[in-house]
């Protein structure tokens, strides 16, 4: 067995270094902690737990690369691994161009699953600059919103993604 | 059209880009010091007397501090409902009821340091019960022989009709003119009976109230509530905390929708709390939101019409059977809307009759949910009609043009029906409901479409329609109001009572003032909802805040502009009569076209002479409640072979006086037509023969995703209310009427059945299809 | 709190030995055991970093690592063999961030009554391949009729011997896109001009985890086209179910077999599956 595992136990619980948002972090957990919890635990609170099964999106977060719903991951397997959360891609001071598409095409309302959303519209641009609007109703089918309908959800993606592949 | 610079422009939303960036706090965002949590334990039993609770192997567990139950801890009766003092629900529940009347019944509340062991402890505690005959079905409610859910104290604050006795947490009686003569002189006599199911609201965010004490001991309540005023008054009352120890503060909410209308949380943080001296929090799952939470309540609505060859109604009669489930929380307003937002949209009827009650059964709790009953009634109203219009061989959209309410024109039920207490007379001022079936129609490609019956292989096409109205909160009760103070700048701190729940009223209120001012919205700096920091108002619920807190807002600035101008008038000696607000942040002196900047003026204010500090509050109540107008159209395919509906298209078509911002009124159409839409076709309780929900988790209860979405279509046909903020009417409530009939139409249109039961599951579409070719 | 160790093997060999232990459970990153919780156990075998997260395609033969996520298969798939049915299945199951998670492993482990993969792997005939406890190669119907083979067995990779030019249709019937299916229609089929080389049909989800529809398959095998009209499609490719949320039995009996129909059509004549 390697010598270096991602997470190991520190006393009563087990301990595990994640990096969130670029910045590294070393974590206690409960072997059957899910990564929403010890993300919120620990100041993330960006990421939101809409149900807690999987089912509703608003805890996704980018996992290596991939987004994932955090309640469905055990903390221990995400341990030593890259994660992003909404935090990680812009800020109040710098929004990324995704959150300021949001804004400006009126596609937050109560804001909830916004977080979530970005993040898998950040990983649709990543991989198909100009999507298709089957694209990117497949992008967002796991991103539950009961506010906004998704009109201005689908329009806040074709400006951002005109903005961005226009600044390439 | 009107000229504004401010109103009626798609301003950014203010809070949009702290909820893009996630540095907005939600209530279970809020860390504070050293938390206890509190879980919840729940009946499993549909009806039941509580004679035992060992709750020791709870608190003989490691980290458990209290627990709290019907044997350790009384309280009075009051309602959840969050409505205004008195309350028109009932007081029928306590904190903690020694009955049970619903599988999910809060039992008891657990104490701990963790959620986790909170929980673990709730699962370990022994109750016993005796168990009494559960009532499910509401038809059978006000028999005399079914058990009766309530009826020892229980009583109703407000004298309104309220016999628990019979099971009966409401009644609605109205008639004006004969009915029964109405109909012997109709040439066709049509009777259905409608029935309408129970839904959750399913907002993103569960319910969270987090309860924490101050530098000097007062507690300090977080709450996930569309009501915090009425979530402050509840609190004292439930928990005997004097209310001026305790604050409310409303932070970013996830979607209410009429869910957190209600006060449920906050007295059991509040409680716990207060008795350990410890900070507390609770968080719902989203399966205790399922259950635990309100539901839209279910209704049976009865209609028949008489009505002559010509289309003409002589005679409309009404009988509404609600469900509100165990206790009676909005019980009697939203059956009470279920006829008075419905039966004025044909205010020439010269005859007509409504019955409504409202009966308890042993199922979850009804409560307010946008539409509150206008949805229900619409449902069977515009079948009904589509159902003459067929009879008479009349198109439905010329025959709404031809019938509906107008401007100028009043009805009888404005006055009549109120919420609890006496309706209130009006007339309508504003009303583009004709352009909006116009435009509507034109957009669904109605003349196109309608009885074509385009079919393609198994896939048969329709349209169908569907028209309503709404209110602009409940007038002679709903009050809202706001205060403004100036700064050095010449920006202004807003401060609103209104609760902002993510339909954006922080941004429209802020507008508004920034409108009155000639200033940008950068200039108004809005706090809203904290009981210690804003004004009162009555909270998010019956469409209120734009017309009703936006009209506070709007008189406060103008105090606000008459106090600019005087205090320029001293700075410069011109008569006042010679100035005015101009644009840009400055007054003007008509005179001599010389300009003094505001951040002069309150510079002079403060800090000159006579000083004094430029600020002004307003509050405002609604003589009236000036109703919105939509018509809803739907384009539906249904597949003959399976019974599947696709939505194709949804247009809505709504008049909202004039829109403060057009973006957020497109959106809460958008918002509201898509919930309608899956409130008409995919969503259900499902409960097993106990009682017991079975499909709580959004694994078994569906709502429409974005692999889902119809091309909707919202369109704003302007209007202008002469009693509202700048012309403005409601917008947030009406959208979600209009799916469920307009489908149900539809569906009517494609293939020649009626749908009269909710929701309209593929299964149930092909046994109808099945019916009517006679298999 | 009951202590459960968290392994991280490196080498199939040391997963093996580790899953041989009582009490000690595979995970690849799914969220069965997310959903069932750890009480039970007291180890969990993380299988992120074994040799398991692969996809071969060598002359129609597919053989797919245990730890490849549905995401990634479809994805990889839609490259080397787009017209697979697995693209499609593995596609449109779950959603996005949950086909990131969701194994192949995993999902052959729990074969649940809602699975995408069963249809798909029944009509492909392919095979499980297992170490350690109980290793060996096996088919479908043995997988499935013999549970307890698969307790402390770890899932190295699944086989399709037979997985590329099919034509393929696959449908799930589902209340709204984001669901788990009811039941899934699943066929592939060879053809030569108007002849019908071999065709293969399968319903999943029924009271029987999946059927093979070998009536309708042999009626069709090496016939021609026009052979599918003189068969009561309808009525072979009944199904018997359970109700569910979904629908009653009768129901999705019926309209299984009705998709059954429009699968066949679409594969063999042309046209699309309505949706």
């Amino acid at each position: 067995m390697s010598e270096v595992s991602p997470a190991w136990w520190g006393g009563i619980e087990m301990k595990g270094s994640f990096i969130v948002n670029g910045k590294k972090a070393e974590w206690s957990f409960a072997p059957d902690a899910v990564l929403l919890d010890v993300l919120r635990n620990n100041g993330h609170t960006e990421v939101h737990r809409g149900c807690g099964e999987g089912e509703c999106g608003a805890c996704a977060v980018i996992l290596e690369g991939r987004l994932v719903n955090s309640c469905q991951v055990f903390a221990a397997s995400a341990a030593g691994q890259k994660i992003t959360t909404v935090a990680g891609i812009g800020s109040i001071h710098s929004p990324h161009p995704i959150q300021q598409a949001f804004v400006e095409a009126g596609a937050i309302q109560c804001g909830f699953c916004t977080p979530a959303m970005i993040l898998a519209v950040f990983c649709l641009l990543q991989k198909t600059p100009n999507p298709t609007d089957d694209e990117i109703r497949k992008a967002l089918d796991g991103n539950l919103c009961r506010c906004t309908g998704y009109v201005k959800i689908f329009e806040a993606v074709r400006l951002a993604a005109r903005r961005m592949s226009s600044n390439e | 059209m009107n000229e504004f610079s401010v109103v009626g422009k798609p301003v950014l939303k203010v809070d949009s880009l702290s909820l893009a960036c996630g540095s907005a706090f939600f209530t279970a965002d809020f860390t504070v010091k050293d938390p206890l949590f509190l879980a919840f334990f729940y009946s499993p039993h549909a009806h039941a007397e509580i004679t035992a609770i060992d709750d020791s192997p709870a608190r003989a567990m490691e980290g458990v501090v209290d627990v709290f139950h019907s044997g350790n801890t009384s309280s009075g009766l009051f309602t959840t409902a969050g409505q205004g003092y008195p309350e028109p629900s009932p007081y029928d529940t306590r904190l903690f009821n020694k009955t049970v009347r619903y599988a999910g019944d809060i039992v008891g509340a657990v104490l701990a340091e963790s959620d986790k062991t909170a929980r673990a402890a709730a699962r370990a505690i022994a109750v016993e019960y005796t168990l009494l005959l559960p009532l499910f079905d509401p038809e059978k409610a006000m028999d005399g022989d079914v058990p009766r859910i309530h009826g020892e104290d229980e009583y109703a604050p407000l004298p309104v009709a309220y016999r628990p006795e019979q099971n009966i947490a409401g009644e609605v009686l109205f008639s004006f003119g004969n009915v029964e003569k109405g109909f012997t002189e109709a040439d066709f006599i049509e009777e259905e009976t409608y029935n309408t199911h129970c839904t959750s609201h399913c907002a993103m965010e569960p319910h969270a109230a987090t309860a924490s004490f101050d530098e000097h001991g007062r507690l300090v309540i977080y709450s996930s509530t569309q009501v915090p005023f009425h979530a402050r008054r509840i609190v004292s009352m439930t928990t005997g905390i004097p209310l001026h120890r305790i604050r409310v503060v409303k932070p970013r909410i996830g979607g209410g929708f009429g869910s957190k209308q209600e006060v449920i949380l906050e007295p059991y943080v509040a409680l716990a709390a207060w008795k350990h001296k410890r900070n507390v929090r609770a968080e719902l799952t989203r399966r205790e939101v399922f259950t635990t939470v309100r539901t839209r309540h279910a209704m049976r609505v009865r209609v028949k019409s008489g009505f002559k060859k010509d289309g003409t109604i002589t005679a409309l009669q009404m009988d509404d059977l609600m469900n509100t489930g165990a206790y009676g929380a909005h019980a009697l307003t939203v059956l009470s809307n279920a006829a008075s937002k419905v039966l004025p949209m044909f205010n020439k009827i010269p005859n007509m009759a409504f019955t409504g009650h409202a009966v308890y059964t042993t199922l979850p709790v009804g409560g307010a949910y946008r539409g509150y009953g206008a949805t229900q009634g619409y449902f069977a109203f515009n079948q009904h009609v589509d159902a003459i219009c067929r009879k008479v061989g009349a198109d439905f959209v010329e025959y709404v043009k031809k019938w509906h309410i107008r401007e100028g024109e009043t009805s009888e039920v404005f006055r009549a029906i109120g919420e609890g207490t006496e309706g209130v007379s009006q007339i309508v001022r504003s009303c583009k409901l004709t352009e909006c079936l116009d435009r509507g129609a034109e957009e669904i490609r109605w003349n196109e479409l309608r009885g074509k019956r385009l079919r393609s292989g198994s896939v048969v096409k329709g349209v169908g329609a569907a028209v309503s109205m709404q209110g602009s909160g409940i007038a002679m009760v709903d009050m809202g109001s706001a205060s403004m103070k100036m700064n050095d700048d010449g920006s202004f701190n807003l401060f609103a009572g209104a609760t902002d729940i993510g339909t954006g009223s922080d941004t429209i209120l802020s507008q508004i003032a920034a409108e009155r001012l000639g200033i940008s919205v950068e200039m108004i700096v809005i706090l809203s909802s904290d009981t210690d920091l804003t004004p009162f108002d009555t909270g998010a619920y019956a469409s209120s805040t734009t017309y009703i807190s936006g009209q506070a807002v709007l008189r406060c600035a103008e105090k606000i502009g008459e106090q600019l101008l005087s205090t320029a008038s001293s700075m410069t000696g011109a008569p006042v009569g010679n100035l005015s607000i101009g644009k840009g942040g400055k007054v003007i002196n008509s005179a001599d076209g010389s300009e003094i900047p505001f951040s002069e003026i309150a510079c002079y204010s403060m800090y000159s002479r006579n000083q004094f500090q430029i600020q002004a509050q307003a509050s405002f109540f609604g003589e009236e409640s000036p109703p919105p107008f939509m018509a809803h159209f739907a384009e539906v395919d249904v597949d003959m072979e399976t019974g599947r509906v696709r939505v194709v298209k949804f247009v809505s078509a709504g008049d909202c006086g004039q829109p403060i911002n057009p973006v957020l009124a497109l959106g809460q159409i958008e918002g509201a037509t898509l919930n309608g839409i899956s409130y008409a076709l995919t969503e259900q309780y499902l409960f097993d023969a106990k009682g017991k929900m079975t499909n709580n988790s959004f694994w078994d209860y569906k709502i429409y995703g974005s692999l889902d979405i119809p091309e909707v279509k919202a369109i704003l046909a302007e209007s202008s209310e002469p009693s509202g903020p700048y012309g403005a009417k409601s917008i947030s409530e009406i959208g979600i009427n209009g799916p469920a009939p307009a489908i149900a139409n539809a569906i009517f249109d494609a293939v020649g059945i009626r749908l009269r039961e909710l929701p309209m599951t593929p299964e149930k579409v092909l046994a109808a299809i099945k019916a009517k070719a006679g298999r | 709190m009951n202590r459960i160790e968290w392994y991280f093997p490196e080498t199939i060999d040391e997963a093996a030995a580790l899953l041989a232990r009582e009490r000690t459970v595979p995970h690849g990153g799914g969220t069965g055991l997310v959903k069932s919780g750890l009480s039970s156990f007291s180890g969990v075998v993380d299988l992120a970093k074994l040799p398991l997260n692969y996809l071969k395609m060598e002359k129609g033969i597919l053989e797919i690592g245990a730890s490849q996520t549905f995401a990634s298969v479809a994805e990889n798939l839609s490259n080397l063999c787009p017209d697979c049915i697995l693209v499609a299945a593995l596609g449109s199951a779950a959603s996005t961030p949950l086909r990131n998670r969701i194994t192949i492993g995993g999902s052959v482990s729990f074969f649940p009554p809602w699975s995408d993969l069963i249809g798909p792997f029944s009509v492909l005939e392919g095979e499980i391949c297992t170490e350690g406890k109980n290793s060996g190669t096996y088919d479908l119907s043995s997988w499935l009729a013999n549970r307890p083979v698969q307790q402390g067995t770890l899932v190295t990779s699944v086989l399709l011997p037979d997985a590329a030019d099919w034509d393929s249709c696959y449908y799930r019937e589902v209340r709204v896109g984001f669901d788990y299916p009811a039941f899934t229609v699943s066929v592939v089929a060879r053809k030569n001009g108007s002849k019908i080389e071999k065709v293969r049909a399968a319903v999943s989800g029924g009271l029987e985890r999946v059927t093979r529809l070998s009536g309708i398959e042999d009626g069709l095998n090496g016939k021609d086209l026009s052979q599918l009209a003189s068969l009561d499609v309808k009525k072979m490719a009944r199904v018997t179910f359970g109700r569910k949320p979904a629908g009653s039995a009768e129901y999705l009996s019926e309209i299984a077999a009705v998709h059954v129909e429009r699968c066949l059509k679409s594969v063999l004549l042309g046209g699309g599956e309505l949706r």
